[in-house]
Order: structure tokens, then C-alpha cells, then sequence
């Protein structure tokens, strides 16, 4: 779990630029994961905290759908769209 | 050399109180010696350094359960499952039956956060049913438990 080396920016940042997440700011920072035309993934990114202690990187990453070390392939690089739809996909409902 | 009786002695000094013989395993004082209490004392640090060990591995393991009965803007009309833990050195609480969570300073700060993603949840919910399966099921979940 590589939640030392990323912030709350971070994760955001990935989110709107790799996932195509469209942010509304409230409290917080929430989002949806289209995929063909239908919600589904929503995640929340804290406002104002910078380190992202192990348990809410986990929950960010259950958000997603992901395992730990997927969200840390999303976060450092190597997993794209592509390969995040690729994941979805192999949940049944889509 | 002067022989100063008992009596004279006393009314120099006040009472002399003559030293104890110790006992075995006794100090003159009649507290057992260091001998006899080192092995105690030894034996307690010890005991207690594992209670230590113990009640910092407990605060940082905690778990509470609680059950959220209200939420600030929207009536709820069934209670909601939360776990509450320690995450670094604050807190996240998470409802049990819904993918959201909270956290914060200390535990209220974290249930205070939850409970604004639960409505916020709903609101987006409600809004539309372009959802996959799972989430049109935690949208029939929350209908039930959740009104404006």
C-alpha cells in the first residue's frame, strides 16, 4: 500500500484526468466513474487533508473498485482507463 | 572514656531508640531486604511494560460499533450500522451497508462526516437511474431508511 507517497490532491487529480471523474465541491470532493452511460463508481476525496492515512486509501480504493495495489498502479502511473474499464468489466454488472 | 548511662543519655538526646536486629530477608527496618524484593519488582516492570505493550496496541486497534439514529438535513427512519476506527492518528467510520465514509479529528468529527456523505449519497441517488445493479440496490436500501 503506497498511500505515503500520495495526497488528497493527488487521488483527485488522477481521478478527473484518468477516470474522466467530474468533481462536485461541497465538504468534500465527490465524484461518479461512468462507464457505458451508467454510474459506477462514486468516490469521496477529503477537502483540506493532505496525507491519506492506510485505511481511508483502502476505502478510496473499494470506491473505485479496486484492490490496494490497482489504486496504487492508478495513483503511480502504469493503470489507465483502458485497463480500469478492462477491471469493470469483470464485474458482472457491466 | 566516659560511661554516660542510659537515663543521662536520653535526657541529652531524647529517646534512643535501639536499632532493630533484622530478621531474615529484612532490612533494619524491618521491610524486606533488596534482595528479597528486587525479584518483585523486576516481575512487575515487566507486567507492566506488557500492559503497556497492550493498551497501545488496543487504542490503535480499536473498533467501536454504533448506530446511526439521524442524520442533520433528512429524516431517517431505520438505523444505520457504523464502524468506527482509528486511522493514523485520527478516525474513519463507515456505515456497514453502503460504500461511504467519514473521517475526522476524533470519532464525532468522523460520524459528523459520514453522516453528510450518507445524505449526499441519497441526493445523488435519487437524482436519475443510470446506475449499475449494486447501486440501484443501495438506492432501494436507502429509500426505505432515508426521507426529505
Amino acid at each position: 500500500m503506497k498511500n505515503t507517497a500520495f495526497d488528497a490532491n493527488d487521488v483527485k487529480h488522477c481521478c478527473e484526468n484518468k477516470l474522466r471523474v467530474p468533481f462536485r465541491e461541497g465538504k468534500e470532493f465527490n465524484g461518479w466513474v461512468t462507464i457505458n452511460n451508467k454510474k459506477f463508481a462514486r468516490i469521496t476525496v477529503p477537502k483540506g487533508r493532505k496525507d491519506i492515512f492506510q485505511k481511508t486509501y483502502k476505502s478510496m480504493a473499494n470506491q473505485l473498485r479496486l484492490t490496494t495495489e490497482q489504486f496504487d498502479d492508478l495513483l503511480g502511473c502504469p493503470l489507465n482507463w483502458d485497463q480500469y474499464v478492462e477491471i469493470a468489466k469483470k464485474i458482472p454488472q457491466i | 572514656m566516659v560511661q554516660t548511662s542510659p537515663a543521662v543519655l536520653e535526657s541529652h538526646v531524647g529517646r534512643v531508640i535501639p536499632l532493630r536486629r533484622p530478621g531474615i530477608g529484612q532490612n533494619m527496618f524491618g521491610a524486606p531486604s533488596s534482595s528479597e524484593t528486587e525479584p518483585i519488582r523486576t516481575n512487575l516492570e515487566m507486567r507492566i511494560s506488557v500492559l503497556e505493550t497492550e493498551i497501545r496496541r488496543l487504542k490503535k486497534e480499536s473498533v467501536g460499533y454504533v448506530r446511526l439514529n439521524s442524520l442533520p438535513n433528512k429524516m431517517l427512519r431505520g438505523a444505520l450500522d457504523v464502524v468506527v476506527e482509528t486511522d493514523g492518528n485520527g478516525y474513519i467510520a463507515r456505515t456497514v451497508d453502503v460504500p461511504t465514509y467519514g473521517i475526522g479529528d476524533d470519532p464525532i468529527e468522523a460520524i459528523g462526516m459520514l453522516k453528510r456523505e450518507i445524505e449526499s449519497l441519497y441526493d445523488d441517488l435519487m437524482n436519475g437511474d443510470d446506475f449499475t445493479e449494486d447501486w440501484l440496490k443501495i438506492k432501494r436500501f436507502l429509500a426505505e431508511r432515508i426521507s426529505n
